[in-house]
């Protein structure tokens, strides 16, 4: 299932969800924010590529800033994230999160 | 918190097109794979693109997509004449935005520029063919959920 989530007219969540056989094999949920260009941008991006449930943070131009490991997200836990802390998540250790 | 959820279910056509998208831009699922585990999540997308090729490329592959919108932009998509043109087009099939307009009885740029709103918001979309845009209904349900609790449909209409 690929699923939009607008936090706001410029901010959203972007997430993939596969599924075999009723079992959740693979997530992804990246919070994006649309530049003053139009374009959208990932800020931070939570997934499990490979078994292995991370956080990574992208930086102004979509380069990989940081990864750090961080418990298993679902997309109701990432929207709460994304839309009390919004932008500053950028600035916030989210592997504790 | 009152929202506004959209979902439509792709069909096997629409499925078989989104697998042939990916392989046009890849070539395969083994050599978008490779580019993967090089490149990893430097490049989300390539790994997004890679998860959605990989099961789409299994026996009898579904497809869904859901949208949310939030706060007090849950309107911003939803005028009333928006709400009219995808009543209507849940009725009616049109070649093209001209004769949509035609039978809405409406400016041809204004109900464009509609269109144009509610495609962005994946409720609509305008298929290219030669010089005109044929639009069609792409969600399957319409629902406002208020507090995560109750739920109120607005609308509801069967992808053809």
């Amino acid at each position: 299932m690929k699923q939009t989530v607008m936090i706001h007219r410029t901010e959203k969540i972007v997430g993939l969800e596969v599924r075999d056989r009723g079992r959740h094999v693979f997530y992804s949920y990246t919070f994006m924010y649309r530049s003053t260009r139009g374009e959208w941008r990932p800020i931070v991006r939570w997934d499990n590529f490979n078994n292995n449930p991370h956080v990574d943070k992208y930086d102004d131009n979509g380069a990989l800033l940081e990864t750090k490991n961080c418990p298993e997200k679902s997309l109701d836990d990432v929207v709460k994230l994304a839309s009390i802390f919004r932008r500053s998540l950028l600035a916030m250790d989210l592997g504790a999160l | 918190m009152m929202k506004l959820e959209t979902q439509r279910v792709l069909g096997p056509g629409e499925i078989e097109e989104e697998r042939q998208a990916l392989l046009n831009k890849y070539d395969s699922l083994e050599a978008l794979s490779q580019k993967v585990s090089i490149i990893g999540c430097t490049r989300p997308n390539y790994v997004d693109d890679y998860m959605v090729l990989k099961a789409l490329s299994t026996k009898n592959p579904s497809l869904k997509e859901r949208n949310v919108y939030t706060g007090s932009d849950i309107f911003m998509f939803l005028t009333p004449r928006r709400m009219d043109i995808l009543d209507y087009l849940r009725n009616n099939k049109f070649e093209s935005i001209t004769t949509l307009a035609r039978g809405l009885r409406r400016n041809y740029k204004n109900v464009y520029n509609d269109l144009e709103a509610l495609e962005e918001a994946g409720l609509v979309a305008l298929k290219r063919e030669r010089n005109r845009k044929i639009p069609r209904l792409i969600v399957t349900e319409i629902k406002i959920v208020v507090d995560g609790g109750g739920e109120r449909s607005t609308g509801e209409a069967q992808t053809k």
